[in-house]
């Protein structure tokens, strides 16, 4: 036999385990026992013994360089450019959200200091009820009277209604023999900017029509208007007696809500309106920013600690 | 294990002081597996990358064991290549050995011989390499890692990703045709060394 390659595959396959111990002990024993019977085997054994004591002499040679990694070579610059523009931008969001909050902080302190005033006038009109509230809570005994007499009704009747409001402020005053007379307390109560309809719709005669004398407050009215509800009639000069009672039902008694709207100030609606949106905008704004800055910096640590 | 650690943390020093701990032995499993020290030295450094990238993978046991799998996977990935694309190395045309590799073989070896013995470990080792060169891709890489790098079979099963069987078979394989082969070196060998027919 010249060539170990002519061996039986499963004989080289044994003989080869053989020799790195990799064979069970029954395999070991019955090749130890062909080897004793078999001088060839034993031969190829040996040749192979040879061989792997040949290989194994091999040298190992020395690298002809390091191999370490520059963090090029091993990909860390490709993020490099991540980092400073991952910087930038968390600065940049956190110098947006300090500039939206401090303007916040700003203009709410400058819209505060402006409705101050109006709110406040505002407030002083709700806590004096107006005209327009004695109309409201006019006693239920009045309200047959005077919708059947309408202007012939004595005005004994009418004055009662006029002073059911607590006004400390008379809203009629009209001498004997007086000329038409002007109602201050209702020019008072209704804003000169209020346009009419608003006027017209909380002001009522008895009978249920409105009442078209009692608009505005600053006109002046004749003697055969006078017995609309909330004006006191011209000869009136009955000092105040009556006192507050339940509101009355029907009609009248579901204008409160429509009559306080109407006396409140078009510009103390309108910029509380504006106000609102405005803020809701800002603190979208602030959210927004705020949460880019944070994730933006979380970001940033992120690059940083991985580069 | 303090060094792995760092490095899945993304601590590139720590990784190259795993790498100068390892380096060697992974270029000399490139360098029997490809043949040359230029491809072998492109093949550790892209094994090298590459474990720095899919070190989150590495799922303890042997960190040499996972370097050398991924070395020997490279050098497939070459050795692939070249397939594909055929090209005659000059290193195979000259059978004179080659200056830098003979000169690497001689450098280990003569620190501690004589120049007589130095040059007949050269030669030996010239001849091994050609006979591992000759020697089919698979045969090859088991031959190395067993026995040039004395392995047992379950961390070479584990390294080409192949049973144990089958490495089994490949390293006797491998270890009949290279007995032929250096036998046809004959004189070249060292006395020790030689091979004997079986007549002799």
């Amino acid at each position: 036999m010249k060539r170990l390659s002519d061996l039986p595959p499963r004989d080289l396959d044994l003989l080869s385990a053989y020799l790195d111990e990799g064979l069970r002990p029954k395999d070991k024993e019955r090749l130890v026992a062909r080897l004793e019977r078999e001088p060839d085997l034993l031969w190829a054994l040996e040749e192979l013994r040879r061989t792997v004591s040949i290989v194994r002499s091999l040298p190992e040679l020395r690298p002809p360089r390091s191999f370490t990694l520059t963090p090029e070579s091993a990909g860390i610059g490709a993020r490099v450019p991540a980092y400073p523009l991952l910087q930038l931008g968390t600065a940049l969001a956190t110098l947006a959200f300090v500039a939206v909050v401090g303007l916040d902080a700003l203009t709410s302190r400058a819209i505060g200091v402006s409705l101050a005033p109006a709110a406040q006038e505002q407030a002083e009109r709700f806590a004096a009820p107006s005209i327009e509230e004695a109309t409201v809570t006019a006693p239920l005994e009045a309200m047959p009277v005077l919708g059947i007499t309408g202007a012939e009704e004595p005005p004994q009747a009418l004055s009662e209604l006029a002073v059911g409001s607590p006004t400390p402020q008379p809203t009629v005053s009209i001498g004997e023999d007086g000329p038409p007379v002007t109602l201050p307390g209702a020019s008072e109560a209704l804003p000169t900017s209020q346009p009419e309809e608003a006027v017209e719709d909380r002001a009522f005669t008895p009978s249920g029509t409105q009442c078209i004398g009692c608009g505005g407050g600053e006109g002046e009215l004749d003697a055969s208007q006078l017995p609309s509800i909330g004006m006191a009639p011209p000869a009136s000069t009955s000092t105040p007696t009556a006192a507050p009672t339940e509101a009355p039902a029907g009609k009248i008694g579901e204008a409160p809500l429509a009559a306080d709207q109407g006396n409140a100030p078009l510009n103390y609606t309108q910029p509380s309106g504006e106000y609102r949106s405005r803020v809701t905008l800002v603190r979208l704004a602030e959210i927004s920013l705020g949460l880019a800055a944070v994730i933006m910096a979380g970001l940033t640590l992120w690059v940083r600690r991985r580069g | 294990m303090e060094l792995i650690h760092d490095a899945r943390e993304g601590d590139l020093e720590a990784f190259n002081r795993l790498v100068l701990a390892n380096q060697s032995r992974v270029f000399n499993v490139a360098l029997r597996i490809m043949g040359d020290q230029d491809s072998a030295s492109d093949a550790t450094q892209d094994a090298f990358i590459s474990a720095y990238r899919n070190l989150r993978r590495f799922r303890g046991g042997s960190f040499q064991g996972w370097l050398l799998r991924i070395v020997t996977n490279s050098c497939y990935d070459e050795l692939r290549r070249r397939k594909r694309r055929p090209a005659t190395s000059l290193d195979d045309l000259t059978t004179e050995p080659d200056g830098e590799q003979a000169e690497a073989g001689l450098s280990l070896a003569s620190r501690h011989e004589g120049p007589e013995a130095a040059f007949e470990h050269a030669e030996l080792s010239r001849a091994i390499e050609d006979c591992l060169r000759h020697l089919p891709d698979e045969f090859r890489v088991v031959a190395v890692l067993a026995d040039v790098q004395g392995f047992d079979y379950a961390a070479v099963a584990q390294m080409v990703g192949k049973p144990l069987g089958t490495v089994k078979s490949r390293l006797a394989r491998a270890r009949a045709r290279l007995r032929d082969c250096l036998r046809g070196y004959g004189e070249l060998l060292p006395a020790a060394f030689r091979l004997q027919d079986e007549t002799a």
